[in-house]
This record gives C-alpha cells, structure tokens and sequence, in this order.
C-alpha cells in the first residue's frame, strides 16, 4: 500500500528534508525527559518518522465539519509528501471520555485534539508528552521556517502548560469579546465603547430608546461568568480570577468587591427573564436584532449565522477598560496534542509541521470561519477585530485565566455564587463573603 | 456403550420418582431424571453465572475499592484515601443540595405520581375506552427523558410556549421565569411525575384486572361508592403491586439524572438548584465544564453510597407494604 511520492512532492520532501539537516547542524540538542517530545534533532526526528511509516489521530471534531474536512485533505497531502499513511479516527466530541483508557492501556492514539481548557485536564490524567520539539521543526515550503516563527508568542503561551512546556501546537484561535452586528448598529461600528463609563452609558442609551442591550443566555453558567472574569481581569489582570479558587484570602482584594460591584450594575440591561433563558435562544436573539449585545466567544459568527440575517455583518470590541486597569486579552486555542504513549510520536510531530502550513491554517479563516493560529493567515470579517487584539497585546491571559483547572471549586463554588451575584439574588459584598467563606471550606475538604 | 449408558440412565430416572413422588416435579412425572434435569439447568445457568461476576460483580466491587482511591481514571496515579472520599461527600454542601433535591424528586415526586396512579386505579377500572387512555398516559414513559427535558426546557423559554399560552389566555398573571433558579428544580419535578405516572397507571392496572368482577358488582348492589370500592376492594388487592411499584419507585427515581440534563441542557453545567445526586456524580466524574482531572474516586464514593442508600430504601418500602396475603374464595 505504500505510495510513490510525485516529483514534486519529492523535490519538496528532499527540500525539507535539506533544511531539517541545516537546522540539526546548529547543534540542536535533545533535552528535557521526553525523548520522543524533546526528539533529539530534527533530522533524527524525519528519519524516525519515515520509518514509523505511519500516524493515528483520533479526531473530535464531526467528520462533515470543516475542520475535518481541512485536516483529512491536509493528512492526504501529508500521505502524498512523505509516504507516512495517516489513519484519522472520528470520535465526535465525547471522545475525551474513552480517550483516557484508550491511551492508558496502550491502544490509543499517536495525536488527539486538545485545546487551553484542557491542558490541565489532559497532564493529570497522564494523556499527553510536551512537544517543544516541534517547534524547531521547519514548516515545509516555507523558506525554512521553523514551527516557533509561524505562531507568534501570545499563541504559543496559550498552548503552554504550567511548567512552561508546549501542550500542544494550536491551529485556531479563540477569545471572548462583546458582540454587535455592525449593520443593525452603524453608531457602534463607528465608535465602540473604550472604558466601563462609555459601556454603562451605552447600555444606558439603548434601554432608553426602548431596546434590549444584552442578550444572555442564563442558564449557561460559564457564559454568565464572563462578565466577572473580564472585570477581574480589567482590575486585577492575569492570574486574579485563579486565585480566588486556591487561596481564600485572594477574595480580600479591593478588585473583587469592584468586579463584582460591576457585574451588578449590568443587571438592568439584560433581556427579561434572562435568567431563565435556554441556550441558544438568546444568542440567537442577538443574531435576530432583537438584542444589541452580547458576551460572548469568538465561534458565535459562525454559530449564529444560520439564524442572522443574510446582511448581518458581525462585529466585535474587546471588553472595556477601567481606570487604572489592565489591558489584558484572552488568548485561548485549539490544537494537537501528542498522546503520551504515542507509538508513532516522530510521525505525529512532522505530521504537525505539515499541518502549519499556511494554506491549511489558511482554510481555518476561509472555511472554519474561525480565527487561524498563524498570524498572515486572515481572520473571517466577523472576526479581524478579535484576531488584531489577540496579536497586539502586550499582556495575555487564559480562557477563564485558567480558573477552570480548578475544576470542583469552578463548577461548585464559583459558577454558582457568580449566577447569583448576576441575577441579583446576591449583593456583591455578600458574594465577597460567600466566594472567600466557600473557597475556605472546599479548600479544607480537598 | 449406548445400551449401557441407556440402561443406568433408565435406573436413575425411576428413583427420583419414588423420592418425589406426590410432589408435583414436572422432570420427574415426565420421565426425565432429577440428575439429568440439574445437568441441564446448571448448563444454561453457566453463561449467567460467568456474567454476572464479570458484568455487574467485578464492576461493582471494583467501584466500592476505587472509593478508597484519589484516582483521575486509566494512566493517572491511584493513591489510597481510607475513608476520605466519605468524609468529603457528607460535608460538601453541593452534595447536600443535590440529595435534598434527589429526595424532593423521590418524596414529592412519587406522592404525585402515586396520587394519579389510585386516581387511575378507581376511574379507569370500567371506563369505557380504558384501553386507549392507558396507552396515551404510558406513552410519555417510552419517550427518551433527554427529549423531554429538552423539549419542556424550550417551551418553558421566556418567551416560549407556554408563558404565550398563559397571555393568551389571560393569564399573565401566571407567568414565570421556568428556568431561573428558583423555578427549574420545581419544572423538573413536574417532568418527572408526566413521564413517569404512565408505567405505575399501567403497571398498577394490571392489579386491578386481576380483581374478580363480582367483588364490585356485589359492592354496588351493597350501596358502596367507587371511593369506598376503591378503600375496600380494590387497595387492600392490589396491596402486593402497589409494593412492587414503590420498590420500583424509589429505586428509579434515586437515580433521576438525564431529563435534568435535558432542561438544561449541555452547555453549562446543571445549576445547584437544578442537580440530583446523580447529576452532581456524574460531573464529579469529570463531565464539566472545567478543565480539571475526573475525581472517580469521590464519584466512586458517592455512588457507593447511593447503592447502600438505595438498598436500605428497598427493605424499608417492602417491609413497609409486607402484607398477608387476601384469598379470595
């Protein structure tokens, strides 16, 4: 079943494989206590591969979704280049639930999809090897770069673990954003809202000209938690938000009376009953025109576009600053991970490389509709906004400042006071008292 | 060989029914021998004793020893706790909620559904077109809970169907906001008692039509009203499927979980509010929508102690509903 590589694609493997020897022979050396991740040089790294002969990648994404069908056409391309067959596995998305076993008991794949959520998640469970090796490998086709100068630095710390590791190599992009739709509000596309002041008057505005300035879909408690993570991160910056899940005594700070102050003034400008509301019905509210704004993550162009009008014209403005505040932006994305009993782990490395190249990533804008990790691979309409905030910023953080990792203290402390702060049933300094009162006894019972 | 083999086989099969005779065993008055019937019977009991241990046994007793355990699942370190596990489940608050609203669905729940279910047993019992009102009542109980949650979860929007409905009417008065926290826990109640009555109206019925007719045709020639059939007839002889239904009851409804996954759907977890016992395991297993490591250990604990809990109801309800049985002559 092997294939013969095309002329072509053999002047390019050859190509490639020139300039991996010119990268080895700086003196690349192997470090770190993962052979296969570290992967000695480069060079060892594609004869490795070419002798594995092959890669199995166990995919979450649907078979008819683009992205899929993105990665299956640049997988065939791989095939056709390096003569390593590529063995795609569709698990949709509880994949991760079977993953664990699967990898565990040596039957798993070489590469799965991961993404900054699930860093944590992943290491704990013993699922995945850093990959820093990658980013020394040159992406094929492109003047010899190298993985590390395709993806800028603000990407890569987003698929960077604890320990400072790559977790895995990021192909799309996501943040969260406040959302309007530039043909319904030409005022807005002309001057957004640059601090909370303009924010609040703004929302002012449009309650008194009779229309509904937020949609919100408030039986997701994540997406109602976006307000107090942004506000924390406006006053407090980075690594705030964190914190109050391991350390009671970070609720004492000024900044978490303030945020959660600034959640309740919100409450007069959401939708009626907003509490209530089951998702999508909002979302797709706003998407209607029924609703000015809404908070939300940067997949809610293409998710709402079968329900927006046919002008629609999505748009979004990061979220305000406040005084004295950080300037901080949610870099958070989505990529491969290399299972840590990888049988194929060299193959599934220069598998990688190849799927960095810009026309794949490209197709992640084109197609995917979604924000591609490369930085000259544009953004969808809906989105260069969000991707030219992600690039700029000189201060990044995690989705959710990666409070999520704290897993039991998200779901049963936090995301339950913070829908109460929201929908009023709790004044912010109770919520103070309540979130360091409740860290304290979650703490204490592990 | 076959004569011989014929022969003893002949021997074995004529002294069991000496031994049983007047006993009524059925191998025994049809010429077959009791040794022969027991090779037979332990033969297809083989694939269930293999099974059992393997399918449900192992499993389970694997679980109970996990409940000792801080473990993430397959490939992450398992370290051993003692009763830790235990000690957490009774003092986390969200588990406390959680089984306060497991006990309101078992409590509150089944006192409605059991309410519908002897309204069904005095009303139904020579109605006419009995028949096609039990198929109609049990037919909320083959539809998937996941589709019911999700299709009440859309009706009851804010601006959904049923707060329409209620304007329509006249009653604005009556609207509400379903789903906040203070209502959902409410609607979900209300959920489980529609698609549940359906199987105990139809499984209770069969008590019913198993009464003599007579019963109540002499009841009515006495003056007795249905109420009064109802309290002296019909209950005291449906008493044994009336304790099979609460067993079944009880044991179901401790383990209420996918119709609240449905109301709330899967983006975002359950609020408080909204969490059964098992929803709250189920999450601590790791579905969430954070980023941590699966707990199967704590889960493991706390589904240990719903079986013990589960169990202990059992016993309780049967002896409760443990009655002599009525002959009727």
């Amino acid at each position: 079943m092997s294939r013969t590589p095309s002329p072509a694609a053999a002047a390019a493997l050859a190509a490639s494989l020139a300039t991996v020897l010119l990268v080895s022979s700086c003196g690349v050396k192997n470090s770190g206590n993962a052979q296969h991740a570290q992967g000695g040089s480069a060079a060892d790294l594609v004869s490795a591969a070419k002798a594995q002969g092959q890669v199995d990648y166990w995919s979450t994404w649907g078979e008819k979704e683009p992205q899929a069908a993105i990665f299956k056409a640049a997988a065939d391309d791989f095939t056709a280049q390096t003569g390593i067959k590529v063995n795609i596995k569709y698990l949709g998305r509880s994949g991760t639930t079977t993953m664990p076993q699967a990898i565990a008991s040596g039957s798993g794949p070489d590469m799965f999809d991961s993404g900054t959520d699930h860093i944590a998640a992943f290491a704990g469970q013993h699922m995945t090897q850093p990959i820093d090796g990658v980013l020394k490998l040159p992406v094929p086709g492109e003047d010899g770069k190298s993985v590390a100068d395709v993806l800028p630095p603000n990407v890569l710390k987003s698929a960077t673990d604890k320990d400072g590791k790559l977790a895995f190599v990021p192909h799309t992009l996501i943040s969260t954003a406040i959302w309007y739709d530039a043909a319904r509000s030409p005022a807005l596309a002309a001057k957004q809202p640059a601090t909370w002041t303009e924010f609040l008057a703004l929302l002012q505005q449009q309650k008194a000209a009779g229309a509904t300035p937020i949609a919100q879909d408030g039986l997701v408690n994540f997406y109602n938690a976006y307000w107090f993570y942004e506000l924390m991160m406006r006053y407090a910056g980075p690594g705030s938000l964190a914190a109050l899940g391991t350390d009671a005594s970070a609720w004492d700070r000024p900044e978490v009376l303030k945020a959660a102050q600034g959640v309740a003034e919100l409450r007069p400008y959401f939708q009626d009953g907003f509490m209530g509301t089951k998702y999508p019905a909002a979302q797709n509210d706003w998407a209607q025109g029924k609703a000015a704004l809404n908070i939300n993550g940067t997949w809610l162009p293409s998710e709402t576009r079968p329900q927006a009008p046919a002008d629609a014209k999505p748009s979004s403005f990061t979220f305000p600053m406040v005084e004295g505040g950080h300037s901080t932006v949610e870099v958070g994305s989505l990529g491969w991970s290399l299972s840590a009993k990888a049988k194929h782990a060299e193959a599934a490395q220069l598998f990688m490389s190849h799927l960095l190249r810009s026309q794949v990533i490209g197709r992640i804008g084109t197609d995917a509709l979604n924000i591609p990790s490369r930085a000259d691979a544009k953004a969808p309409d809906a989105l260069k906004a969000a991707q030219e905030s992600i690039l700029k910023a000189t201060e990044t953080n995690t989705t959710y400042d990666g409070a999520t990792a704290q897993d039991k203290w998200w779901n049963n402390v936090f995301l339950p006071l913070d829908d109460q702060l929201l929908s009023g049933t709790l004044q912010p300094a109770d919520f103070v008292a309540q979130g360091k009162k409740k860290t304290a006894d979650a703490l204490a019972n592990g | 060989m076959a004569d011989t083999s014929t022969a003893r086989g002949a021997s074995r099969s004529s002294r069991p029914a000496f031994r049983t005779a007047g006993r009524a065993r059925p191998g025994a008055a049809q010429g077959v021998s009791q040794r022969d019937a027991k090779g037979w019977f332990r033969l297809f009991t083989w694939p269930a004793v293999l099974l059992y241990p393997v399918g449900f046994l192992g499993p389970s007793l694997y679980g109970v020893v996990i409940s000792f355990a801080k473990w993430s699942g397959p490939g992450a370190p398992l370290t051993w706790v003692g009763w830790r596990n235990y000690v957490r489940v009774f003092r986390d608050d969200t588990v406390r909620q959680a089984f306060v609203n497991t006990a309101l669905v078992v409590l509150v729940g089944g006192a409605a559904v059991f309410a519908l279910a002897f309204l069904a047993m005095a009303v139904l019992r020579d109605m006419r077109g009995r028949a096609f009102v039990r198929a109609a009542v049990y037919l909320p109980s083959i539809i998937s809970m996941i589709a019911v949650g999700t299709s009440l979860g859309f009706l009851l929007n804010p601006d959904g169907v049923v707060n329409r409905l209620l304007g329509l009417l006249g009653l604005e008065a009556l609207q509400q906001t379903w789903l906040d926290p203070q209502h959902i826990f409410g609607c979900i109640v209300v959920g489980v008692v529609w698609m549940g009555s359906g199987f105990y109206i139809v499984l209770l019925m069969t008590a019913v039509d198993a009464i003599p007719k007579h019963l109540y045709e002499e009841a009515q020639l006495t003056g007795l009203t249905r109420m009064q059939q109802f309290r002296w007839i019909t209950l005291p002889l449906s008493r044994d499927m009336i304790a099979i239904a609460a067993v079944l009851w009880t044991a179901n409804s401790l383990r209420t979980f996918d119709i609240v996954i449905g109301f709330v759907g899967t983006a975002g977890t359950p609020s408080v509010n909204a969490r059964t016992y098992a929803v709250q395991q189920w999450l601590s297993a790791g579905h969430t929508t954070g980023g941590g490591a699966p707990e199967l250990g704590y889960a493991s604990a706390m589904a240990t102690l719903l079986t013990v809990l589960t169990v202990a109801l059992v016993v309780l309800v049967r002896r409760l509903g443990r009655s002599d049985r009525l002959e009727i002559s």
